[in-house]
């Protein structure tokens, strides 16, 4: 049985690649066979200096082999497997039961940080065998439980290692994860507001897709970026996905459990977005997952990318398929999309006149209907606060996050009570069908939505999205069923129900 | 002499007064029809009108437009005729030809509610009120059929079952802006869409300010909602000043520049409308408390406003605009109890939204 294994990663996951070492005699060269990628046929030029540098000078013809053959190898963290596939079959060290190693070399032997750490130690576990790592990557492995590790920051104390001499030092457990980091910015740093903080309270209590518009200045980057700390802390299952993701990308780790937050631009490609490449990288959605995906200045975004978000936020996960192979990514996010309100941004502001005419107003309405707009449950406007009403704020002190939370925890515990044994999450997920069955709405509550819902020509899908927002309502005030206030409230968050060109 | 009449009307440059030089001269229709030369020389046609005019009579133009007009079902109204509206003589240059789609002109009084395309919350609110009031009264509303303070006049009429007449600036089979099609199509039902341009003309600068005089024309008082110094309703306002209707404008604030021009019209002497309830009472002729202020319409009798309710619409009423901040701040409430309310309200069309994130209250009615 082969003993030295590297790894190569495929989406998040990551692969066991065996690498045999044949030497023969004859003039030097390195040949590696098993579709590597240019990174990895690279390697033999740093294998070999690192070798070099512990005075281990590789003679004859070496033929390297990466098995299974049909799957393709990519990056540098094949390097120090290959090298100790090398000095084992050289009798140099001597790997006594199947092992993992994983990381890229330097010239001198020093052994660098490599992506994809944490699905390897994910893979290490699952099969049981040791795993060598960088020392760069000791801590995002340190949150993997019970995998048996050591940090490498030298291919010479690897080498000691093996033969007995030292001993390297084995990876503990990172402490527990920092349960609630400071909020930045915290809820109660923004002054008014109150609408838009009470929508994002509902986001975050039943996984509400928002869409925010108001005048520039009037605070929306903010107030999304408020959200992710009211919403639930991660679990120990969710920070595990987050950390896979982020490690796959080489992205450093915080060890906090609060949620990711990521904003693209108008102008970011879809592949930037979505995930793809040669190497098939996941995309901005995918580093979202678990939290909360901000789209600044919605309208600008060209439609196909809007289209493409569409499926991911439906099924909580991207499949990326390009010529070299498909793999899946999680997508699961919370969107927060922000607008202006007109293409000049001052329309029914009090002190800014606009400058749009009427047609180039119905034109920007007209952009902001489309794919998404489907899946955004919350609408709210944010208002430019005059100097007037800013400091007749100064004084008061709003909530502060923490406390919000405290009420999205209770709200999703009880959503998780009632939609777990039907598969539900939240009630953002709620199916058309559950929603008629399973919400259940008092006489007068029924005669009031029928009553206002012909007023106001709602949709079905619009009813349908006011029955959820509704109950989520319903569950941050600890209410079994859905009456009046409930719907009342949910009616002030619906499409188009407060912008000022709507009549 | 209808034929002929169409055809003048198509070359754009000629009005009723037309028919006097013809009578002048003594010219027969037949000849203009025939596009003679000599006839239309008495009449004073030349240069591209007339070529315009020739190439119209050798295509066999005016048997398609008539042809084309019943199959669309639009009726052609010649001046002269018994069904011309006679409130159009008083112009000094009443149009020769008029194409009119749907029910046909309402008879009795009319008042012509105009104001600029870009308007705010307040100006198409109260455009609405005045329009359904009117109705309520029994009064013809006339506009020109634009975006912003004219479509919410239309609006506000159908709504309250009035008749209501939009005079378009295109050919009568041309529904622009093209976003007023369904609305369009609910005028018909009840009023009319009417125009003087000959079928297919599309929507040009010059032709808005010419249809404007038919509005003034058609009405008996013009109230200007909102208005920017330069604009249509403010020619709309002289042209009808010109023929002797009375003014009315409604008041603005005046750092506005939406109201710049209906504002100056006060100043120079138009009638302020301050409460709608007793203009429409004005108009009808009948007495102000047959139409009671209703703000509270929709919300039937057996759920009348709750303390909350009232007292938001209270706070509205007093300070204008607000966001839920303040409202929540002056009225003691929870953001999330403001926000039911408001919920509520704009559902029953009590509360408007006037930007983003901030409400007003439909105190225009009159409370």
């Amino acid at each position: 049985m082969n003993v030295v294994n590297g790894v190569t990663l495929r989406g998040i996951e990551a692969l066991k690649v065996e690498v045999e070492v044949e030497m023969t005699g004859g003039l030097f060269a390195i040949s590696v066979v098993g579709l590597p990628d240019a990174t990895v046929k690279e390697a033999r030029e740093r294998v070999r200096a690192a070798l070099r540098s512990l005075g281990l000078s590789v003679k004859g013809r070496v033929a390297v082999n990466l098995a299974p053959a049909d799957i393709p190898k990519e990056g540098a963290l094949i390097d120090l497997p290959i090298a100790i596939g090398i000095a084992h079959a050289m009798g140099e060290v001597r790997v006594a039961r199947p092992t993992i190693f994983m990381g890229e070399l330097a010239l001198d032997g020093r052994v660098r940080r490599v992506r994809g750490a944490v699905p390897a130690a994910l893979l290490a576990r699952k099969l049981g065998f040791p795993l060598f790592i960088p020392e760069g990557n000791a801590r995002e492995v340190s949150l993997v439980k019970g995998v048996t590790a050591w940090k490498v920051g030298h291919i010479r104390d690897l080498f000691a290692h093996l033969q007995g001499s030292s001993q390297l030092e084995p990876i503990t457990p990172g402490e527990e994860a920092e349960e609630n980091p400071e909020p930045d910015p915290d809820l109660s740093d923004i002054k008014g507001q109150a609408a838009a903080k009470r929508a994002l309270e509902i986001a975050a209590a039943g996984h509400h897709n928002v869409l925010m518009t108001g005048s520039p200045g009037s605070g929306k980057t903010l107030l999304a970026r408020a959200l992710k700390d009211i919403l639930p802390p991660l679990s120990d299952e969710e920070m595990m996905e987050v950390l896979l993701v982020r490690s796959t990308v080489g992205l450093p780790l915080h060890s906090s459990r609060q949620r990711p937050f990521r904003a693209i631009h108008h102008t970011s490609s879809t592949i930037s977005v979505c995930g793809g490449g040669t190497n098939l990288r996941p995309g901005e959605i995918s580093l979202a997952h678990r939290g909360v995906l901000f789209l600044d200045e919605f309208t600008e975004f060209r439609r196909d990318l809007l289209e493409s978000l569409r499926q991911p936020l439906e099924d909580g996960f991207i499949p990326v398929s390009r010529a070299s192979g498909s793999v899946t990514y999680p997508a699961r996010v919370l969107l927060v999309a922000a607008c202006n309100p007109c293409p000049c941004g001052f329309l029914g502001d009090p002190q800014e006149p606009c400058r749009c005419s009427p047609l180039a107003v119905e034109r920007y309405r007209r952009k902001m209907s489309g794919p998404i707009l489907d899946r955004i449950d919350l609408h709210v406007t944010v208002p430019r606060l005059t100097p007037d009403e800013l400091v007749q704020f100064e004084g008061q002190v709003g909530e502060n996050s923490a406390d919000v939370r405290q009420r999205v925890l209770r709200a999703r515990e009880v959503q998780w009570r009632r939609w777990g044994p039907l598969g539900f999450q939240c009630n953002a997920e709620l199916p058309e069908r559950a929603l008629r069955r399973q919400v259940k709405i008092d006489a007068e509550g029924r005669r009031f939505l029928k009553d206002v819902a012909g007023r106001v020509r709602l949709s079905g899908r619009g009813i349908s999205r006011v029955l959820k927002v509704a109950r989520t309502i319903a569950d941050l005030a600890g209410d079994e069923g859905l009456t009046t206030a409930h719907l009342a409230e949910a009616l002030a968050f619906r499409e188009g129900g407060d912008l000022p060109w709507n009549r | 002499m209808k034929k002929g009449l169409l055809l003048l009307n198509a070359t754009g440059g000629f009005d009723a007064t037309v028919l006097e030089a013809a009578d002048d001269h003594g010219v027969y229709w037949e000849d203009i029809v025939a596009g003679s030369g000599s006839a239309l020389d008495a009449l004073g046609v030349k240069g591209a009108p007339r070529e315009a005019l020739l190439e119209l009579v050798s295509s066999g133009w005016c048997d398609r437009e008539v042809d084309r007009c019943e199959k669309k079902g639009i009726q052609i109204i010649f001046f002269g005729e018994a069904c011309y509206p006679s409130m159009l003589n008083d112009l000094r240059d009443p149009p020769l030809v008029l194409y009119a789609r749907g029910k046909g002109l309402p008879s009795g009084d009319a008042v012509a509610v105009v104001g600029t395309r870009k308007c705010t919350s307040y100006g198409s609110s109260c455009a609405y009120d005045l329009a359904s009031m009117l109705a309520g009264a029994g009064v013809t509303v006339v506009s020109g059929g634009a975006m912003g303070i004219d479509g919410a006049a239309h609006r506000g009429s159908i709504d309250s079952g009035g008749r209501t007449v939009a005079v378009i600036g295109t050919g009568a089979d041309i529904f622009y802006p093209a976003q007023h099609a369904s609305l369009f199509g609910e005028i018909m039902e009840e009023g009319v869409l009417l125009g003087e341009f000959p079928l297919g003309t599309p929507p040009r600068p010059w032709q808005f300010p010419r249809r404007n005089r038919l509005i003034a024309g058609l009405c008996s008082r013009c109230v200007v909602v909102e208005a920017p110094q330069k604009s249509g309703a403010v020619l709309t306002a002289r042209l009808a000043l010109e023929t002797g209707r009375e003014v009315w404008a409604v008041p603005g604030r005046i750092t506005d520049t939406v109201c710049r021009g209906s504002n100056a019209l006060i100043s120079d002497g138009a009638m302020p409308l301050v409460d709608l309830g007793e203009f429409a009472a004005l108009v009808s002729g009948r007495q102000g408390e047959l139409f009671p202020p209703i703000p509270r319409q929709g919300l039937s009798a057996n759920s009348p406003l709750t303390p909350e309710e009232a007292e938001v619409l209270r706070i509205l009423g007093d300070h204008g605009d607000m966001t839920v901040d303040n409202i929540a701040t002056e009225g003691k409430m929870s953001a999330a109890a403001v926000l039911r309310v408001l919920g509520v309200l704009s559902a029953y069309g009590l509360a408007v939204p006037s930007g983003p994130g901030r409400w007003g209250s439909r105190a225009a009615r009159g409370a």
